[in-house]
């Protein structure tokens, strides 16, 4: 009987966080469509097509897009042929969007990857590293500089690093357009720096996080408990200080991960990197709508399945989130 | 109910530590944080007095020029003079991520203590409204609203402030929330108070320190997010002298003149560390985390 | 025979987060002999603690022992590496705190924490453990240990979190537990059965056990010897008995009169002050507080003398007279009230939510004008909640409350003025009751202000004054914030709160419940004293039936959010009408008598 009510509550979870994730992706489908089409039709028919543009062509534009139809209908439209994998057409290079957006989201994705590859493990056991040594001088200088890293724009550290590593030391390429035409080890080369900036601003504060609530647990009676029962230290540390810290340091990291797609919008701007970052800020500036708001959806999907994953993580590492009091 | 945890001595210096006004600055991060303040203060009032020139005036020398040839900054393209332009272009970086955190803060405060106080179905819903619009990266969420919205001074305090204010909101109802457990807050609703008492005179100035913190947070926040809109084309437009779009402008040439990216880019950097490094030693002495 | 532990001279200092060292426990001389239990009491911040901790070895953070040795058979722990304690702790020494829940791992099965403590001290693997784990949770009484395995901390009750605590330390058959308030914070019935089968394990495996209490009723029922300390210091070391019954220290017997009696009714008698921060040398560290003290108390260091078999006192009048009479004398004395109804609560149900059953089910009670009604209870028993819809800060979902006749609305703020004037509420914590950012004068003037309007703004000042006044507080403390506050008198303060409305009820929530025994008897007999003054009445919800009987007219027993019972509180107590209430009063540790 206990199991199966169990089982029922983990399903009704489940349906929750699914439940949660869908409305959040609608709510970001609302903001990017209205953000994308709150202004009169006039005005986006003329940013798309240039400054020098008759009013017939203007009128051609905005019925050929249906600017002129209600919001709510245009809304429906659009959100429908989202979801069947319609994505529509670019108004400025005139080319089905799908096709360009999706190697570039390949591309972002495996950035974020990569830095989260690294940052993470390096972040974390730096935090329990520091928890262990806490009060000492070291660690006071580290929580400043760490704290001082964290505050820094991405481009500040980008353009650190190309100053130094490519421009100075010629290491690493300038900008990442091997991507698109250089050989496999250049392609390599140029997810260096742009990866590493990633990193460099999101280990400090997974690093704080961590430090933080290994220093909690560390100090908490069920810590001194194992240790007056005479448990190795190495199985206090990770069996319960590491263990019952890893929530607040599991939404550390999917904080982080959300924020790296972020992160990877500046990040792909400063180095060229061809993302669905910088062509987000390129459609932006070029007023290509329908660009726009297929790559703001695409990442908000990524951002609600990282979401989605974390809640789940969470609920394994918190019992009593697991199953009801008996 | 237990008899050890509620020691009044033990309590008693647990509160001192708690409340002791401008403790944070008097830490060595709050310090180097109020430093750092205090001169790009500095530079910002009196810095365009000493311009050496025009900041906007084209051809004062040889287009770029490198720092070498009279210009402590060398030149741009235009042959405007960098250093100039530095000492003019800090205004903007400070302002308005500054309006913008104060109107988002008003916004997203207002929304979270109305939540907090009536506490219910309207609470659970200004909560819920929080979470989702905070699920959303800040930068996606800006960049659509810029999109719709187009680039100006008002639109971007607008929109930051917007994004500021479900997180500040948040926030500050947890602050609130945590306050207004305790048993004076009880005491004053029993005693009839008006809604504006309990909130002004029990739990605001209560939960006051985390809220400070938490807005020299998010102007660090605010300043990185300005900066780099600007940055990427979106937020100060020219012939603006704005340290973010000095910076982009300046990325073409970085192999011939890196001071005029780097100098404004740290300078930023620096303003966004102060801000953290006072948030950092605020938190610590008002909320005790003890970390 | 040689001592299973052996604390010799042990001196331990904290130091403060400014560098400055602060010496908590002073040359504490202590002996545990295997199958004997010894009971360490004193007021929090005494030193109990902390000697408890740094006799197993363990180097708590900030700690440090600046002197001293702990003999484990000859094996000193303080010298030892923390390498080698390891070895020791669990299999010769283990520890038991107070706080159950946080002494196990919320992460983890039992199971889990079971086989880690075993694996770490035995070569058993496999099935063995198993098999022991069994055994162990049996031996605790926690019921089907099957099922238990698989289960983590938080789904046990506060008692049975304790219990496995118990066997967790129990699990390598150490020859020496230290218990540090184990069942502190635990409701009275739960604390009976835990000592009692704690006392059974103990006495079967012949351990050595130091038990730390505050409550001295408690640790009569299961030490055999007793020790009493003050100020980091040893002051009194004795037989249980004779140390309880012919106690030859001011301290000890300071300590139980202050200390409520379940056995009959009694004064209580305070002891003013607070205990020092750090030990004091070179004085009596008491002599402050001391009825007896001369002039030589405070100008040598007192050594620690022998006044009997096994009985060492460290004060230099122990041979007085005067501490030679028995500590405590019964009175029983019963104030007379009018016995006009003031306040009537009629079939009151109260819920925190739809979906939970409600806390409180057809509660109906009553109040008389000039009356002290007590309400007694275990949690959850719904005392408290419906102290709190009497107050208004819940509406009950049936039932009627009326004052004087008069229905009162269901929250505080749909009564009318008079209303909230008349009830007045006095909270648990006074940490939390209190606005830390006021002083006492704008603590007492707010309820001046909206309920005296008799009182004009000229003579607030003076009925501020008053008021402290009449809690016993110096006039200098109206510009004190909380902070600057010791318990007792934030307490205090808490109360003149509720007297500046001038209330015809003042509803007590527990309200001595976080103070130590030598500042809850001040606060009793206060209130005996306002009530007998002013005539106002008193509802005083406790769960310390002792408390109860020292200061109560009636006495209403609740438990699962029914009435079981409504006496006067002297029959309820010496012809309780309820089983409930025999079973309440049967698990209340007694002191002995005289």
């Amino acid at each position: 009987m206990k199991r199966i009510g169990a089982k029922k509550s983990k399903a009704r979870s489940a349906l929750r966080y699914l439940g949660s994730a869908v409305l959040t992706l609608w709510v970001i489908s609302l903001l990017v469509f209205a953000g994308t089409n709150i202004r009169p039709a006039e005005d986006v028919a003329r940013q798309a097509l240039g400054r020098t543009v008759t009013e017939g062509q203007l009128q051609t534009f905005i019925d050929e897009n249906g600017l002129n139809r209600p919001l709510p209908q245009r809304y429906a439209d659009w959100a429908s042929d989202f979801v069947r994998g319609d994505w529509g057409e670019s108004a400025v290079t005139g080319r089905p969007v799908r096709p360009a957006i999706m190697p570039r989201l390949w591309r972002s994705l495996l950035l974020a990857l990569l830095a989260a590859l690294v940052a993470v493990p390096v972040s974390v056991l730096l935090g329990i590293f520091m928890a262990r040594r806490r009060q000492k001088r070291s660690d006071v200088a580290t929580n400043m500089l760490l704290a001082g890293v964290s505050a820094l724009p991405e481009f500040v550290v980008g353009l650190a690093l190309t100053t130094v590593f490519a421009v100075s030391l010629g290491w690493f390429p300038v900008d990442s357009t091997a991507l698109t035409f250089g050989s496999a080890s250049d392609k390599a080369l140029a997810y260096v720096l742009p990866a590493a900036t990633l990193v460099i601003l999101v280990v400090p504060y997974i690093a704080r996080v961590t430090r933080a609530s290994v220093t909690e647990t560390l100090h908490a009676s069920y810590s001194r408990a194992a240790v007056l029962r005479g448990l190795q230290p190495r199985l206090v540390l990770w069996d319960y200080a590491v263990r019952n810290a890893a929530v607040p340091i599991l939404n550390a990291v999917a904080i982080n991960f959300i924020y790296m797609l972020g992160g990877v919008i500046v990040v792909e701007n400063v180095f060229g990197f061809p993302g669905i970052g910088q062509l987000l800020v390129q459609s932006i500036g070029r007023a290509d709508v329908i660009t726009v708001q297929a790559a703001a959806m695409a990442i908000g999907a990524i951002v609600i399945l990282i979401n989605m994953s974390t809640d789940g993580l969470s609920a394994y590492f918190t019992p009593k989130l697991r199953g009801g009091r008996s | 109910m237990s008899a050890t945890a509620t020691t009044p001595a033990a309590v008693a210096e647990r509160l001192a530590r708690k409340r002791r006004g401008l403790a944070w600055a008097r830490t060595f991060e709050g310090r180097v944080g109020l430093a750092i303040l205090v001169a790009v203060a500095l530079l910002v009032t009196v810095g365009p007095l000493f311009a050496p020139y025009p900041p906007n005036e084209i051809g004062v020398g040889v287009p770029l020029a490198t720092p070498e040839g009279g210009h402590l900054l060398g030149t741009d393209q235009l042959g405007r003079d960098l250093f100039s332009r530095y000492l003019d272009g800090g205004t903007t970086i400070v302002l308005v991520p500054l309006a913008a955190n104060v109107l988002g803060f008003l916004i997203g405060g207002l929304l979270g203590l109305f939540g907090a106080y009536q506490g219910g179905r309207t609470d659970a819903v200004i909560a819920r409204v929080f979470d989702l619009l905070i699920a959303i990266p800040s930068l996606l969420l800006t960049l659509v609203l810029i999109a719709g919205l187009g680039t100006s001074w008002s639109t971007l305090i607008f929109v930051i402030a917007i994004v500021t204010a479900p997180r500040a909101g948040r926030v500050i109802r947890g602050a609130a929330q945590t306050v207004a457990v305790n048993d004076y807050v009880v005491a004053a609703r029993l005693r009839g108070e008006s809604v504006w008492w309990v909130l002004c005179r029990e739990i605001l100035p209560n939960a006051s320190g985390p809220i400070v913190a938490i807005f020299s947070l998010y102007l660090t926040y605010a300043i990185v997010g300005v900066s780099t809109l600007s940055f990427l084309g979106l937020g100060a437009q020219p012939p603006s002298s704005d340290w973010g779009l000095m910076v982009a402008e300046g990325r073409d040439v970085l192999t011939i003149n890196p001071w005029a990216t780097l100098v404004p880019a740290f300078s930023i950097g620096l303003l966004a560390i102060a801000f953290t490094l006072i948030a950092d030693s605020i938190d610590r002495r008002t909320v005790g985390n003890e970390a | 025979m040689s001592a299973a532990l052996s604390i010799e001279g042990l001196t331990v200092a904290y130091r403060l987060e400014g560098g400055e060292r602060r010496v908590i426990v002073s040359g504490v001389d202590l002996e545990l002999q295997a199958g004997q239990v010894v009971g360490l009491a004193g007021e929090s911040g005494c030193g109990k603690s902390t000697l408890a901790l740094a006799a197993t070895g363990y180097r708590a953070p900030g700690a440090e022992v600046l002197a001293g040795r702990s003999l484990l058979g000859d094996v000193d722990l303080i010298a030892l590496k923390e390498r080698d304690l390891r070895k020791v702790w669990g299999p010769r020494i283990a520890f038991v705190a107070q706080n159950a829940l946080g002494a196990l791992n919320p992460g983890t099965t039992l199971e889990r924490q079971f086989k880690q403590t075993l694996k770490a001290h035995s070569e058993a693997r496999g099935e063995a453990i198993r098999t022991r784990t069994l055994e162990l949770l049996d031996a605790v009484g926690i019921p089907e240990p099957d099922a238990a395995l698989r289960r983590y901390s938080h789904q046990f009750s506060g008692g049975q979190q304790q219990r496995i605590a118990i066997a967790l330390a129990l699990a390598s058959d150490p020859s020496v537990l230290i218990l540090d308030e184990p069942t502190t914070g635990l409701d009275v019935t739960t604390q009976a059965r835990i000592t009692a089968m704690l006392g059974g394990l103990l006495a079967d495996r012949g351990v050595a056990a130091l038990y730390v209490s505050h409550d001295l009723a408690l640790l009569s029922t299961i030490a055999d010897r007793m020790v009493v300390m003050y100020g980091g210091q040893v002051v009194e070391q004795a037989a249980c008995g004779e140390a309880l019954q012919r106690p030859r220290h001011p301290y000890t017997r300071a300590l139980l009169q202050a200390a409520p009696d379940i056995e009959g009714r009694r004064q209580l008698l305070g002891i003013p002050g607070r205990p020092p921060l750090s030990v004091q040398e070179g004085r009596c560290a008491f002599a402050d507080r001391c009825t007896m003290a001369v002039e030589a108390c405070t100008t040598h260091s007192i050594g620690l003398e022998s006044v009997g078999t096994e009985h060492l006192v460290r004060c230099i009048r122990a041979t007085d007279p005067a501490l030679a009479t028995p500590p405590r004398e019964l009175t029983a004395k019963r104030r007379e009230t009018e016995g006009t109804p003031l306040l009537t609560v009629e079939g009151l149900v109260c819920c925190y939510s739809r979906h939970h059953e409600p806390a409180v089910k057809d509660v109906s009670v009553h109040v008389e004008a000039g009356e002290i009604l007590g309400v007694v209870g275990e949690s959850g028993s719904g005392k408290t909640t419906l102290l709190r819809a009497l107050a208004g800060v819940i509406a009950p979902v049936e039932g009627t409350i009326k004052l004087d006749g008069t229905e009162l609305a269901g929250l505080a703020r749909q009564r009318r003025p008079e209303q909230r004037r008349d009830l007045q509420l006095v909270f648990q914590n006074p940490m939390s009751s209190l606005n830390p950012l006021h002083t006492a004068a704008d603590t007492l003037r707010r309820p001046i202000r909206l309920f005296r309007p008799d009182v004009s703004r000229r003579e607030e000042q003076a009925t501020i004054e008053g008021l402290l006044e009449s809690v016993n507080l110096a006039p200098e403390i109206a510009d004190r914030r909380p902070t600057e506050l010791s318990g007792g008198q934030l307490q205090r303060l808490s109360i003149a709160r509720a007297l500046a409305a001038n209330p015809r009820l003042i509803l007590c929530d527990e309200i001595t419940s976080a103070l130590d025994l030598s500042v809850q008897a001040i606060i009793v007999e206060l209130l005996r004293d306002l009530v007998t003054r002013t005539g106002v009445s008193l509802l005083f919800v406790s769960h310390d039936l002792g408390v109860v009987r020292a200061l109560c007219d009636r006495t209403v027993v609740m438990r699962d959010g029914v009435v079981r019972e409504t006496a006067e509180t002297e029959q309820l107590f010496t012809a309780p009408g309820d089983d409930y209430t025999s079973e309440l009063l049967d698990a209340m540790p007694a002191l002995p008598t005289a």
